[in-house]
């Protein structure tokens, strides 16, 4: 998939940056950080130009990424239109909502590149759940300059080096991503325990069962 | 007052099978990642792949590019800019092949392989 890429953007120049850029923020699982490191090594041996590849880079992935909002927001009409009947559920989605519009911000701009497979998910998730849209485009675009910006500096900075440290930070976002998880998911087992536990509060005048065990 | 902690249920069980899997592909990239830097602080030197250009090649080994090129008997001038899987495939060999034919010409010119005589060169070229 790589040499494919690279061929394809050598051949084409900058447009076909944009092309891939539009298609990886929709989810395409495309191996990105590797082309802009390579692309970055190119512009460092004077074999093709920066601004048009930054240009082209930044467009196409900001495009990409409205493109996931507004298709999320679309549907999220559609959620809402039939949460009004089902108000359990409505009242789930209410939470996901504050949930999203608390977290938004880094939300957003943490994923455009430290946590870059999420990326697409969270275009969906906040425009499902009605995050204001500039908001969503200002951390968008930030986002997306660093993301950017940080690997073309990369593979202009360590030029002959570009798969050695494509692989480095392929792992090192993986690992974030599941050490992230990892903590999600425990804090969310130990809320429900805790809470469960709460509402089986055992005084001492209600004496438990024979069989249950108290700890 | 004491709590009492729940008997454990099916969704308990799922979340904490969740939370190991999830632990443990933790695990497993931080493993990959410390030893891709491992890997990368003991030997600085690129690994060959398809998406390189001869150009990136010559500019990651620092050998002159010509060299590169005469190894895949392509002409220096203009200098060939595919990916050396659009090279191999063109030739319908594997990358393997030209692979070995790049180390060899990249051990050549940097003095770690004799070259052989100027009158027969090209032929003895080949790995």
């Amino acid at each position: 998939m790589s040499e494919e890429l690279v061929d394809l953007v050598v051949d084409h120049g900058a447009i076909a940056l944009f092309g891939i850029l539009i298609a990886n923020c929709l989810g395409m699982p495309f191996p990105t950080s590797l082309l802009l490191m390579a692309l970055g090594s190119f512009v460092g041996q004077g074999e093709m130009e920066l601004w048009p590849l930054l240009f082209a880079g930044i467009s196409g992935a900001v495009i990409g990424d409205q493109t996931g909002y507004l298709l999320g927001r679309l549907g999220g009409n559609l959620v809402l239109h039939r949460l009004t009947r089902r108000p359990r559920a409505a009242r789930t989605f209410d939470k996901a909502e504050a949930l999203v519009w608390r977290w938004g911000g880094p939300g957003i701009y943490f994923s455009r590149w430290l946590l870059s497979p999420l990326g697409p998910w969270v275009n969906l998730a906040t425009g499902l759940t009605r995050y204001p849209w500039p908001r969503f485009a200002i951390w968008d675009f930030l986002g997306l300059s660093t993301w950017i910006g940080l690997y073309f500096g990369l593979g202009l900075l360590f030029s002959r080096s570009v798969q050695s440290l494509a692989d480095l930070t392929d792992n090192l976002t993986w690992m974030l991503l599941f050490t992230l998880l990892t903590l999600l998911i425990g804090w969310l087992l130990l809320r429900r325990l805790r809470k469960e536990a709460t509402a089986k509060v055992v005084t001492p005048a209600s004496d438990p069962p024979p069989d249950t065990e108290v700890r | 007052m004491k709590l009492a902690l729940p008997p454990l249920t099916r969704t308990h069980w799922l979340l904490f099978a969740l939370f190991l899997a999830t632990a443990a592909a933790s695990g497993f990239f931080a493993g990959r990642f410390v030893e891709n830097a491992r890997h990368w602080s003991e030997t600085p030197q690129e690994p060959i792949k398809g998406w390189m250009t001869l150009g990136y090649l010559a500019h990651a080994y620092e050998v002159p590019v010509a060299d590169l090129h005469q190894a895949l008997d392509l002409p220096p001038e203009p200098p060939d800019r595919r990916p050396l899987a659009e090279i191999a495939e063109e030739r319908k060999l594997p990358l393997d092949a030209l692979r070995l034919r790049l180390e060899h010409a990249i051990a050549m010119a940097r003095g770690e392989v004799a070259r052989p005589p100027p009158s027969n060169g090209a032929s003895e070229a080949e790995p």
